[in-house]
Order: C-alpha cells, then structure tokens, then sequence
C-alpha cells in the first residue's frame, strides 16, 4: 500500500526541543523519500492540521516547553485520524502511561532506533490510508459484523466533505462577503447624490477601478475554486491544441489586468523568446498565466514592473514571472503551492487557491511550478539559497534589503500531434 | 464652526479601508486606518478617535470582539461608540450580552453586516456622533 502511494511523498511533521535529533530524524526521513519537517510553534503545527498538510507527527513529550503531550488532544481534536507517533526520554512507567492513554499509534524511548521508527512510520501511514480506502470485506457483512474499517471510511469521507462545505462557507462569509463590501461601498456613494456631489471626478474614477478591480478579484476567486474543485474530484481535462501562445494565452490575460495594474501603477515588462506556438490547454494555461500575474500584482510593491520572461521550444515553454514585493519566506517556499495557503493575510484579500489551481494546471501538463525569493542586491535578485550560502553576503544586515519572488512555470512539448490540431 | 469629527476604521481588507475613507471624508469627517487589532491598539496611544469602526475577522475569526473588549476596558477609549461591521451576520448567530465580565459581553453601540451601502453606514455613524 505505502510502496505503491509513495510518489505522494507523505509529510511527516516531526516536532522536538532538542534540535540534533529532530535534524537526524528529518534528514533521515527525507532519505527515505518523506517530505519530513521540523516544526517549533504550535502555531505552525496546527496551520499544517487545518490546512491537511501532515500525514504522520511525531511528536517529543518534551517539545513545547516540556509539555509536549499535552498537544496530543488539541491534535486529535483537530483530526481524530491523524497518526501521532511520540517520542521520549524519560524512561517512567508514569509518562508511558499518561501518554499511552490518550490513544496514540507508538510510543519509544530515546535515543531512537531509526530502523523502529521507519516501521512505525509504515505502519502508521498503512492504517491511516488502509482505514481510509480500503472496502470492507462482504464476508463480514454476510456475518452482520461491523467492519471498523469501512464504518472509518465513511466517517472519514463525511469529514472530507463538511471540510469542503467549511471551506465553502468560509469563502461565501469573508472573501465574498468582504470583496463585495468594498464594491458596495464604492458604487453606493457613487449614486448616492448627498455623497457623490463632493466626490471629484478623478476620486470617482478611482472608485469605479478599484470596483473593478475587486469585481475582477472575485471572479478569479470563484474561477480557482471551481478548478480546485474539478481538479480533486479528477474532472480536470487537458485538451492540448498547438495554440499561439503569446496571442491566446499571454496578451490576453496582461490586458484583462490592465486596471489592477494601473490601480497599483505597476507596469510588465514582457520578453518572449522562441517560437511562438506550443501544444497546450490554451483556456487552462490563460488561468495558470492569470493566477500568476494576479500574484506578482497583489503582492508586489506598487509603482515598480513585473518582469515576465517566456521561452517556447519545441521541447518546452518555460514561463517566468518575478516581481518585487513581500518576497515569499524561505521556509515556506514549498507548500506555497497547497491549498488555502497565502502569502499573507492582513490587507490582500484571497482564498489561498489560486498557485494550488497553477500547480494543478502544470502537473496536468505533466509540467512543473516553482517558487524562488531572495533578497534584491544591488537589483541583482539573490535567492535565499545563494544569499545563505555566500558568506560575505550572509553577513549583510538584511533589514532594509528589498525582497523579491519568481515563480517559473514549465510545461514540456506533448512529444506528438494533439487531436484537434489547428 | 463644528469641530471636525475623526473616525478610526480597523479592517484588515485594503480596498474596503480606501473606498470608506473617501467617503467618509467626502461626507466631512477626518479618518485613519488600520490593517488589524494589533496596529489599532498601537495608533490608539496617540490618537483618541471620536468612533470606531471595526471588522470582526481579522488576524483571526474573532479578533475585532476581542479589540472591542479591550477598547472598553481602557480608560481613553471606553466612552468611543464602536460600529462592529463584518462579512459575517454575527448578530443573527450568536447572541450577545451588555453586561461586562460575561462571556458573550459585546460591547459595541452598532453592529452593521458587509457588504454596507455608503449612505447607511454615513447615518449610523451621523445618529451616534449626535448622542
């Protein structure tokens, strides 16, 4: 079961005080081909929960302050199914037993056995997705005996989807509800004689973009659900055509955001190279082009350009787009692309959908997405990698260092004629 | 010649923050803003505000309750009327109690639910400035 789903690469989240090990453990893991992390707070360990990006933890009854264990019924009431492997030092049958008790999969004693926690871990993983999807067993059910498994099963797709109706909720009562608010406001004073009177023209003129441009936002916002959606439920199709890529996809998308640009007064700056035609889902790729820029705009700093770099092969089409801005952290460089997580909250509003539904458009075109930030160096952009890596660089107090972020979209020739071909 | 009334508005949204300022401007009042509970608490210790406008979530679900709870409880800020405006119609979900001290305690004058026409929100404000 594990060796079958093991592309998926499970994250395991590993959280302990004691830095040494938790580094040996993730580093152990990722070998194994985990996506394993070491996460300190709290908050970031719940983040991870609610936004379904943990498989297995391993938890350290000394993590937090010495008071690991007492995260374990916070986590189980956030998902009852979630594995917890804990770890421990001290050797009492006191602590086994208060920990033993809260229901989780395997308790073991430090120094840990790489070889038993790689087990564990295995078997952890198996139960998890064993219970999840594997059908119940017709003989048992002839015998009018419960199948656990499958009674899990249903449970556990009953709360896959009150999570979608959560998430729907959630969407309807702020972004929704929150983007209108500012559309009502605007349109409202507009044709509200006492109000619009004292309003100069060039104020209503900003008014009527920013309406527009919240319009377009909310659009974007509905659109990427709808996708997100398609994609889980595998109803996503790719229908590749040799298409313009330049005409069909990119000069569209720049011009339809052509007010939020001008609202933010930011400009781009397009190189395009290569040829111009590429087999690709011309309608998917204008949404992937789409969320891209939407991002670089959202979170870029006003009055500077994004700069989009574009090359078309016959073998690939590499798209990059780079903007100045908030920059992404560098730990969260990697699961920027799951779903409901976002750059940052205070004063951008969003759904946290929009580079999940990107990745979804490149993994459909057996393609890939990558995200890279840094710091900007004498307009020269270092990545974090390059930055921390160079010791004279390293050094650099990075306080008033401006920050950028490049997201580089690839997608790879279909290797033969497309149905449909123009 | 009437003093010019100043609004503080606390909302984690940019572009509801920029299309209330104009008109809250436009309709003669003098406004600052606010991106969040912790950046309002901070701008309070210089500036005393003649009301507050506040979005209930923020850096989180329930920030803007908890705001409003700790504006009632400071000395320079428990006699400025609050106008709770939100995207979720809380009023209509949970019930709130004015007594201090008790768990649902909220202690806002107006609770307005987004999206707000201009004209509403002007007249809610104007009726509790008049107090």
């Amino acid at each position: 079961m594990i060796g079958q789903r093991k592309a998926k690469r499970y994250r395991i989240i590993v959280m302990d005080s004691d830095v040494k090990t938790a580094k040996q453990l993730v580093s152990v893991l990722c070998k194994e081909g985990y996506r394993a992390e070491n996460i300190e707070q709290t908050s970031r360990l719940f983040e991870k929960i609610r936004s379904n990006l943990i498989d297995v933890l391993i938890l350290d009854v000394d993590a937090w302050y010495k008071r690991g264990y007492e995260l374990i019924p916070i986590v189980k009431s956030m998902d009852r199914l979630l594995p917890i492997i804990v770890t421990s030092a001290d050797d009492s049958i006191e602590v086994a037993a208060k920990v033993r008790e809260q229901g989780i999969f395997f308790y073991t004693m430090k120094p840990l056995d790489m070889q038993e926690i790689k087990i564990a871990l295995k078997n952890a993983l198996n139960r998890r997705y064993t219970s999840r999807y594997t059908s119940g067993s017709g003989k048992q059910e002839k015998l009018g005996v419960v199948d656990t498994s499958e009674v899990i099963r249903n449970n556990t797709e009953m709360c896959d989807i009150n999570k979608h109706l959560n998430w729907i909720m959630a969407f309807f009562v702020h972004e929704c509800k929150g983007t209108l608010g500012s559309v009502m406001m605007n349109i409202s004073a507009l044709a509200d004689a006492n109000i619009s009177q004292r309003i100069s023209p060039a104020k209503h003129n900003a008014m009527l973009l920013s309406s527009l441009c919240s319009l377009r936002m909310l659009h974007d916002m509905i659109r990427n659900y709808i996708i997100s959606y398609r994609g889980e439920n595998k109803r996503l199709q790719c229908s590749r055509r040799r298409v313009d890529v330049y005409k069909r996809c990119l000069e569209p998308v720049i011009n339809e955001f052509r007010p939020m640009l001008k609202k933010n007064e930011m400009s781009i700056n397009v190189d395009m190279k290569g040829n111009r035609f590429f087999y690709c889902d011309a309608d998917l790729m204008k949404i992937g082009i789409s969320n891209l820029i939407n991002n670089a705009i959202k979170y870029g700093t006003a009055c500077t350009d994004i700069r989009c770099k574009s090359l078309t092969t016959d073998q690939i089409f590499r798209l990059s787009i780079w903007n100045e801005g908030i920059g992404v952290e560098r730990e969260r460089l990697d699961d920027i692309f799951e779903r409901f997580i976002r750059f940052d909250k205070v004063g951008i509003s969003g759904t946290g959908l929009g580079l999940h539904v990107v990745k979804m458009i490149a993994n459909i075109h057996n393609g890939s997405v990558k995200a890279e930030s840094g710091y900007l160096i004498t307009d020269t952009s270092v990545t974090y990698d390059e930055f921390y890596s160079n010791p004279r660089l390293a050094k650099t107090d990075r306080t008033d260092l401006k920050k950028f972020a490049r997201f580089i979209f690839e997608i790879p020739s279909s290797g033969h004629q497309q149905k449909g071909e123009v | 010649m009437t003093e010019q009334k100043t609004i503080l508005i606390v909302d984690d949204d940019k572009d509801f923050l920029e299309a209330t300022s104009i008109v809250l401007e436009k309709s003669g009042y003098s406004v600052a803003t606010c991106l969040s509970a912790k950046e309002c608490l901070a701008k309070l210790k210089s500036m005393k505000p003649d009301l507050i406008i506040l979005d209930v979530m923020m850096e989180t679900d329930h920030s803007g309750f908890d705001l409003c709870r700790e504006m009632k409880r400071l000395p320079e800020t428990k006699d400025v009327p609050i106008i709770m405006l939100t995207a979720v119609d809380q009023k209509y979900s949970l019930s709130f109690s004015s007594a201090a001290g008790d768990e649902s305690w909220l202690p806002v004058d107006e609770f307005i639910g987004k999206p707000v026409e201009a004209g509403v929100l002007v007249e809610c404000i104007e009726k509790l400035l008049a107090r």
